[in-house]
């Protein structure tokens, strides 16, 4: 593939004052091996000070709407609340990290790949998880996941407290656990078992429904899920950490797709415990996961429809290296590398955004000192507008609205009105930080494509066109949502 | 009171249709009709909806998440108290229902049951078009999707757009003529900027709020299809009908839902005045959800669920399927409410009356030629 053009598709392109590397398949492999520390200069939170944040938010809300009965002062008491426990602060506050990371850091092609991996393990947009949670817990434990193996990427994410949250697992009981059966002795009606986690572990997390599993194995995996949930601590979610009640786990020997999951062990507590660790060791070690995972991520960097020898370089990788991640990345960039020329892949909003401020050396997505946050004021327009802007497009990152995630096609991406965002995002260049006093636009457009286009000619007769003034963002529209810069 | 397996018309008497109905039926072809299809994403659970109250089965199966104050509409079966606008059309003989029902597939992904509600096809993510948009290819009619995206059962038609409220404005004419040079080589980007251009003036307002709230996209909508040159085909989508956990009864998560839709029907109702004389409304879903609660007080995903129809189009409000029972033996795999029709076969129907089509051409075009019976009379007589 065209230098320039390998850097725009596994990555988010060149900064104006960036170096072009010399040998970019080499630069691009380098940044898988190490997991780049985060680049924000203010207060990186912790998911454990988020979940108590998140206990201060639910627990005071609860106790306002059962206290204060008068709408009005109820309406007063609520905003400050909202304010002091940053409701309407911390997605914001996260995603102006994340996008810090892509657009200053010296990785941007790990950050791809971190985005890809956030997307794959959705958490769905609901209980204000994208509020408190979502964001954290990929930068606390999806991140420092990605260089290593797969199946303990999946076994932490599948425990992780948004996914437990979210696919209601800390709901789903066996119905032959000792809690039922003591239940049923007392005349109690069961509450039985939750399929919802264990669907979307084979469905959308290792093998997809390619590997022909039935409503059986569904309902086994699920059993094997069984007695994973919130333990210990204090009342509230939130104050738990992710554990293993043996109490609620459906016992026996629980067989999905073939292979048997046998209970070890001797006490009550922990018996069935390493079903789920077993399972999951099983699932991603199958030809059937290998292939959907390689397809996938074929599919997010090379073309819609990935042939069967682009993906077949990243299963070989998977298989020499038994699952390690690194091998697996380095894979598809080499896959990408060998391949890309000939296809086309159309960018998701948010990698677009990311792409065009940072090719135009754009000041987004603005001063970190902007989210120095008082947790006592209004959000401020320069607060809001990473939410605002990626909620035009279509695609803020934490609220997925399925536990598929966003869509990683043209089909899916480009219509009508996603479009029409586009273009008029970029029609008023302010807003993604291309201030009035910045070099003229045309010149910034010229500047770019110089910089990011193995072959400008096309791009720059554009731009020889038009007119010079300064304010017109004609220019930028005429780069930044032409065909070349929206497929790469 | 016991319903039999076999057909049957809840509270209709009489299948005699008198002359004149049939001729204002299936006569004129002069007026413009409309047909907006409510994607309900997540399994929307029939028996939530439309409970059926003949026996305490489903009482007995969901002591949790039952419907405490249904709506009796008939011997047998109720609506879910927050179809209120979609009881009032009951009422007027402008409502339907098609009970226990569903796509060809019986998988239970959601992923994959949602994109074959939309290819109208039998093998996920193999169809590259949609049904309504296969149908609409030679149909000259404008069709509007209330979505950022456009969704997978209009591809495939012609006259298509897209729309949701936005605070932005586009550039003029003359800078999008740039991109239109630029998108030349481009079929598909050349058809998506050239629809953008040539858009209605309130479609290209901004709004500073930009609020998804359902009533205010359904007014866009209803006005659209009220213009005797506008669209004719909508399409809305509400996601979140997944209940695993916490589903409630008369309010919760699911109720929510429906009253979302409901909201939808009422204020086009309203906005299309007269125009509601000639439009249908139906819902289209990926799978219904168990009969049983489970251990979240939720539902899994199931099998058969309702279509839900409103509009002028219909003359007489009735339910319409054959009914398999919720008795054990009678569930699908021992779970789930059995489908006794493939509802391709309603939809094909419904698009048959609205583009004026023979139900075997529209089943040639959009469906594949599959076997799905002519259910014209059963819906519209």
């Amino acid at each position: 593939m065209k230098t320039k053009a390998f850097i725009r598709r596994v990555g988010f392109g060149l900064k104006p004052d960036e170096q072009l590397p010399t040998n970019p398949l080499d630069w691009a492999k380098e940044q898988m091996l190490a997991v780049p520390k985060l680049i924000w200069p203010g207060k990186i939170y912790s998911e454990r000070e988020m979940l108590d944040i998140r206990i201060d938010f639910t627990s005071s809300e609860d106790k306002l709407q059962k206290t204060e009965k008068d709408p009005s002062k109820a309406k007063v008491k609520k905003k400050k609340l909202y304010r002091r426990t940053g409701r309407k602060f911390f997605e914001r506050y996260e995603l102006a990290i994340r996008h810090h990371q892509a657009v200053y850091g010296n990785q941007p092609v790990f950050e791809r790949f971190w985005h890809f991996w956030g997307n794959h393990f959705a958490i769905i947009d609901k209980n204000k998880l994208p509020v408190f949670n979502t964001g954290p817990m990929q930068r606390e434990q999806l991140r420092p996941l990605m260089t290593g193996r797969f199946a303990d990427m999946v076994y932490e994410m599948t425990l992780s407290w948004p996914m437990m949250k979210s696919l209601d697992n800390f709901k789903s009981r066996g119905p032959n656990s000792e809690f039922n059966v003591n239940r049923r002795r007392k005349n109690k009606p069961e509450k039985g078992l939750n399929e919802n986690h264990g669907r979307e572990l084979l469905e959308l997390h290792t093998i997809s429904p390619q590997a022909g599993y039935n409503q059986e194995d569904v309902i086994n995996a699920a059993y094997i899920m069984t007695g994973w949930g919130f333990i210990g601590g204090k009342k509230g979610i939130e104050a738990k950490k992710i554990g293993y009640q043996g109490s609620l786990h459906e016992p026996g020997t629980h067989i999905v797709l073939g292979k048997k999951y046998k209970t070890e062990g001797f006490s009550s507590k922990t018996k069935g415990k390493k079903q789920l660790r077993n399972l999951i060791e099983n699932l991603c070690e199958s030809e059937d996961c290998r292939n959907f995972i390689a397809w996938k991520l074929c599919r997010h960097f090379i073309c819609d429809d990935p042939k069967p020898g682009m993906i077949k370089i990243v299963i070989d990788a998977w298989k020499k290296s038994k699952g390690m991640l690194p091998d697996i990345h380095k894979a598809v960039l080499e896959a990408t590398w060998k391949y890309g020329e000939t296809e086309q892949k159309f960018l998701s909003p948010e990698t677009w955004l990311i792409q065009i401020v940072r090719m135009t050396g754009a000041d987004w997505p603005g001063d970190h000192k902007i989210f120095d946050y008082d947790f006592k004021s209004r959000l401020n327009y320069k607060q809001k507008k990473i939410s605002r802007i990626l909620g035009e497009l279509g695609h803020l990152p934490f609220r997925a609205k399925q536990p598929n995630g966003f869509p990683d096609t043209e089909a899916e991406w480009l219509s009508q009105e996603y479009l029409v965002r586009r273009i008029a995002l970029v029609n008023n260049p302010t807003q993604i930080g291309l201030y009035k006093n910045s070099l003229p636009l045309i010149d910034i457009s010229k500047k770019m494509v110089n910089k990011n286009f193995d072959d400008p000619k096309e791009l720059l007769d554009i731009l020889s066109k038009l007119e010079k003034k300064n304010s017109n963002p004609n220019s930028l529209i005429a780069i930044l949502c032409s065909r070349k810069v929206l497929k790469v | 009171m016991n319903v039999s397996r076999r057909m049957f018309l809840s509270g209709s008497a009489s299948l005699i249709v008198s002359a004149p109905m049939i001729s204002r039926v299936f006569g004129s072809t002069s007026t413009k009709k409309n047909l907006v299809v409510i994607m309900l994403r997540g399994g929307m659970d029939g028996l939530t909806a439309v409970p059926f109250i003949g026996n305490n089965i489903l009482g007995k199966a969901r002591p949790d998440i039952g419907v405490d104050k249904p709506i009796k509409i008939t011997s047998n079966f109720a609506l879910h108290p927050q179809l209120k606008n979609f009881k009032k059309l009951w009422d007027k003989n402008k409502a339907s229902i098609f009970h226990a029902t569903s796509i060809p597939y019986t998988g239970r992904s959601h992923f994959e049951g949602q994109y074959l509600m939309e290819s109208g096809g039998t093998v996920p993510y193999y169809d590259k078009t949609g049904w309504l948009g296969r149908a609409l290819e030679n149909a000259n009619k404008k069709s509007l999707s209330i979505s950022l995206p456009m969704p997978l059962i209009l591809r495939g038609g012609r006259d298509l757009d897209n729309f949701m409220p936005s605070a932005n404005r586009l550039p003029s004419d003359e800078t999008l003529k740039i991109l239109a040079a630029d998108y030349h080589e481009d079929e598909v980007l050349s058809n998506v900027l050239r629809t953008i251009r040539k858009r209605p003036i309130a479609m290209m307002q901004t709004s500073k709020n930009s609020s998804q709230d359902v009533k205010r996209l359904a007014k866009i909508a209803g006005q659209q299809l009220a213009q005797p040159d506008g669209a004719s085909i909508a399409v809305f989508d509400i996601a979140g009908f997944d209940t695993h956990a916490d589903q409630g009864g008369d309010n919760g998560e699911h109720a929510k839902k429906l009253k979302q839709f409901d909201q939808i029907i009422g204020t086009l109702n309203y906005e299309l005045s007269s125009a509601f004389e000639d439009t249908i409304i139906v819902s289209l879903t990926e799978f219904g959800r168990t009969v049983d609660q489970n251990g979240g007080s939720g539902t899994e995903h199931g099998y058969g669920s309702a279509i839900l129809m409103a509009g002028g189009l219909l003359h007489k409000s009735k339910i319409i399927g054959d009914w398999p029972g919720l008795e054990k033996k009678n569930l699908f795999e021992g779970r789930d409410l059995d489908s006794s029709i493939d509802s391709r076969a309603v939809y094909a129907s419904i698009l048959a009356r609205v583009l004026d089509s023979e139900h075997k051409q529209i089943v040639k075009n959009a469906f594949f030629n599959a076997n799905l019976p002519d259910m014209t009379q059963r819906i519209f007589g």
